[in-house]
This record gives C-alpha cells, sequence and structure tokens, in this order.
C-alpha cells in the first residue's frame, strides 16, 4: 500500500486512523524542532506539535490534494507558535542543554569566526555554552515572521517555492525577508560577541 | 525571461536584483548580500552565481560573510538536533487521535464551518432577517399589555361571548368570540335601536369577568 504524503492523506480523509497515524511519526520531530525554535519552551512546543496535528486532522477535507503537505503542516504549525506567542505574552525560553556532540557541532559552525579564537582555549566549553545561548537570544530577538521562515529553510531545508508556500508570501519575498532574518541575526551575534561583521561604506 | 539571462527580475515585494555582465567586485550593500543568501539557499540564476562566485573569489569580506551565513545555519541545527533528541514523542499519535475523536469546540466547529462557501451567505441572510425582527417597530397586540377593552361590537347580529384567560400574576387576557345566530346564517348588520351601536360599549353588566368561564 502506498505510503507516501499524497495517499496517506486520501487514506486519512477517509477514516483511516493508521494512515493519519504514520503522517504525525512521518512529521512529529520536524514539526517540534521548528516549534521549540519559535516558542523555545518544550513544553509548549509539544503542544504546538499536538494542536497542530488536530487542526490538520480537522482540516483534511479541505487541504488541497494539488498542495504540498508538509508546506501545509508547516504553515498551521507557523500560525499556531504565533497564537501561543500571543496568548502567552511574554517569552518564556528554556536553553538547550548541551553535551560535548553540540558543543562540537557548534564550534565546527565557526560563526564569524568563532571557532578560531575558541582554539585550545581552557575555558572552551564554558565559551561554546555561551555561544550557543548568544544564538537561540539572537533568534529570540528577531521578529517572528524572521524567525519561522530561518527555521523553515535551516532545519527543514525548505526550497523559496516551498517557503512561499508555507508562509503564504510571494516567492520573491522569500529571498529578501530570509536575507533580512540572517542579517539581524549575524548583527546581533556580533555585538553579543564583540566580533564586528565585514562591511564597506556602501553597506546599507 | 529564462533563469540564465543576464538581468534577473523577481516578483513584486521583491528587492530588485540586476546582474549585468561579470562583475570583477561586488560591494558589500545589501543587494550583494542578498545574493549571497540565495546563493547558499542554491536559488540564483546561472549569471547571478557566476557573480557571487566571482566575488567570493577577489574579496575576503565575502567569503566571511558567506562563511558566517553558513556557520549560523549549521549552529541552528546543532542546537535544534540537541532540542528534539531530548523529546519525548510517545503516544502524540495517540493523544493526537483521541482530541480528534471528540467533538471539536464550538469555536472550532463554526471556524470550520465559516469556510464553507454556503456558510457566510447563509449566517449573513439568517442576521439580516433576526435583526429585521429585533428592529422593527413594535406593533401593538391585541391583549397585550396595557391594553384595556373599551368597547367590543359585532357586525352582525351574533351573540359575544367570553373567552377568559388568567395569567399567573392575575391579570386577564378576555377574547369576545363572536358566535353566529343559531341559524349560521350571515345576515347583513341591522342594528335595532334597542341594541348597543358599533362603537357603543356593553353595558357593565354584560362585560365579562375574569373567571367567568
Amino acid at each position: 500500500m502506498a505510503t507516501d504524503d499524497h495517499s496517506l492523506v486520501q487514506r486519512a480523509r477517509s477514516g483511516d486512523e493508521r494512515a493519519f497515524r504514520l503522517l504525525v511519526e512521518r512529521y512529529q520531530k520536524k514539526v517540534y524542532a521548528v516549534a521549540l525554535g519559535m516558542v523555545k519552551d518544550r513544553e509548549d512546543a509539544m503542544d504546538v506539535v499536538q494542536e497542530a496535528f488536530v487542526k490538520v486532522h480537522r482540516s483534511l477535507e479541505s487541504f488541497k490534494s494539488d498542495a504540498t503537505f508538509y508546506t501545509w503542516l508547516y504553515r498551521i504549525t507557523v500560525n499556531v507558535c504565533i497564537d501561543v506567542i500571543r496568548r502567552r505574552g511574554g517569552s518564556r525560553s528554556q536553553t538547550i542543554e548541551f553535551d560535548e556532540h553540540v558543543a562540537h557541532d557548534l564550534t565546527e559552525a565557526n560563526l564569524g569566526g568563532v571557532s578560531s579564537q575558541l582554539g585550545n582555549n581552557p575555558e572552551k566549553a564554558v565559551l561554546q555554552r555561551e555561544l550557543g545561548e548568544k544564538i537561540q537570544a539572537a533568534l529570540e530577538q528577531i521578529p517572528e515572521k524572521h524567525r519561522a521562515i530561518l527555521l523553515l529553510r535551516e532545519l527543514d531545508g525548505l526550497s523559496y517555492e516551498e517557503l512561499a508556500q508555507a508562509l503564504e508570501i510571494p516567492k520573491g519575498t522569500v529571498m529578501s525577508r530570509l536575507f533580512h532574518a540572517r542579517a539581524k541575526v549575524q548583527k546581533l551575534l556580533s555585538e553579543s560577541l564583540g566580533i564586528p561583521l565585514p562591511s564597506d561604506d556602501e553597506q546599507d | 525571461m529564462s533563469k540564465t539571462d543576464a538581468e534577473a527580475e523577481y516578483e513584486p515585494g521583491c528587492v530588485r536584483l540586476k546582474v549585468e555582465g561579470p562583475l570583477a567586485v561586488m560591494s558589500l550593500n545589501s543587494n550583494t548580500l542578498q545574493l549571497l543568501s540565495a546563493y547558499i539557499d542554491g536559488e540564483l540564476t546561472a549569471a547571478e552565481r557566476e557573480a557571487v562566485e566571482r566575488a567570493l573569489a577577489e574579496d575576503p569580506r565575502v567569503r566571511e560573510i558567506q562563511q558566517s551565513m553558513r556557520g549560523l545555519g549549521s549552529a541552528m541545527r546543532a542546537l535544534s538536533e540537541a532540542g528534539v533528541a531530548r523529546a519525548d514523542f510517545t503516544g502524540l499519535a495517540d493523544r493526537v487521535l483521541g482530541q480528534v475523536s471528540r467533538r471539536p469546540a464550538v469555536v472550532d466547529r463554526l471556524r470550520e464551518a465559516w469556510r464553507r462557501p454556503w456558510f457566510p451567505v447563509g449566517g449573513l441572510v439568517a442576521v439580516a432577517a433576526a435583526a429585521f425582527f429585533v428592529l422593527r417597530p413594535a406593533a401593538p397586540v391585541p391583549g397585550g399589555e396595557g391594553v384595556v377593552v373599551q368597547s367590543a361590537t359585532a357586525d352582525a347580529p351574533a351573540q359575544l361571548q367570553p373567552v377568559v384567560l388568567k395569567t399567573d400574576t392575575g391579570d386577564a387576557i378576555i377574547w369576545l368570540v363572536e358566535h353566529p345566530d343559531a341559524s349560521g346564517a350571515h345576515r347583513p348588520t341591522t342594528l335595532s335601536p334597542d341594541k348597543p351601536g358599533p362603537q357603543a360599549p356593553i353595558p357593565a353588566q354584560q362585560r365579562p369577568r375574569a373567571g367567568e368561564l
């Protein structure tokens, strides 16, 4: 039996619970990653995932079969996240717990030459933790629309066409919004890390 | 226009980008950085890609920004993977299916119904009809509160018989029911001098009293 998204959606529409369960299990981690990046709280993120899938199930009839299931799912997820953030009012962020693996990946990421600064510094682990916290803090400070597009692009690798569908914006806007999102995070990071960004007189 | 043309134009709402021939050095303005951002995502035309790659080869500042942009993506993925790895998804599908099997909340049901094409039209018609009945001037209601029976007349020789309805508060609503004469035939109105005229009040002794049924 076919288990591609389209077939599962069709089966779920006709009341096949197993098909819908497969869709949940296929996307739960991806949806959670986006939700966690948006709401910055593990419990809230799990609530978002549940609510998003409930909304998906209740809206299966209105899902257009020519659309992509996961771009539709991400659109619903982002909207639920924004609802949660606004309902909650202030931010309630939790710092990601670090282990050796995360610290290594952050060092490899080499944000603005941070890697070379860490070098063999005896306080490397502390600095890595600080770096992770500053990245999260920077992501929290940018507008929701910038955070959403950055998360969908960097975590799930959505193409510009898919981002346009998921966020219901023109493809050209995707390009400029992504650029502004990156530029804002990098500016915040350069300020908090004390590393100046390369620039020249013509920079806007 | 094909995507390989030297000049690339994007949809309205996008910053208009033009790449006119090979660029020796790209200045670090927002257009350049926007091209660099899209280059990292693999979303440029051939001409744009060529221009960015030339700039990357010749300008260390562009390379540094590219490294920083790529680094941000890698760092976000590392942090996200750490967060996801600690999440417990056990029973999530059951919870979702359990929730959808219950009746959706009224708000959700209305929201779903609103998406159906007939609902907004039908809803507006219903609201308009309700508004008409609520807001129209109230017509006097025979026998309603504050109405006092001054007189009752018959348009033909007939007997008037009272029907008295008592309310819980002791008020009485009185209906005067006209009964045809014994033959049941309709006869033209002929008023005899000894009978009350059309507007004459019913003699007091003929008026029905509450409870007289």
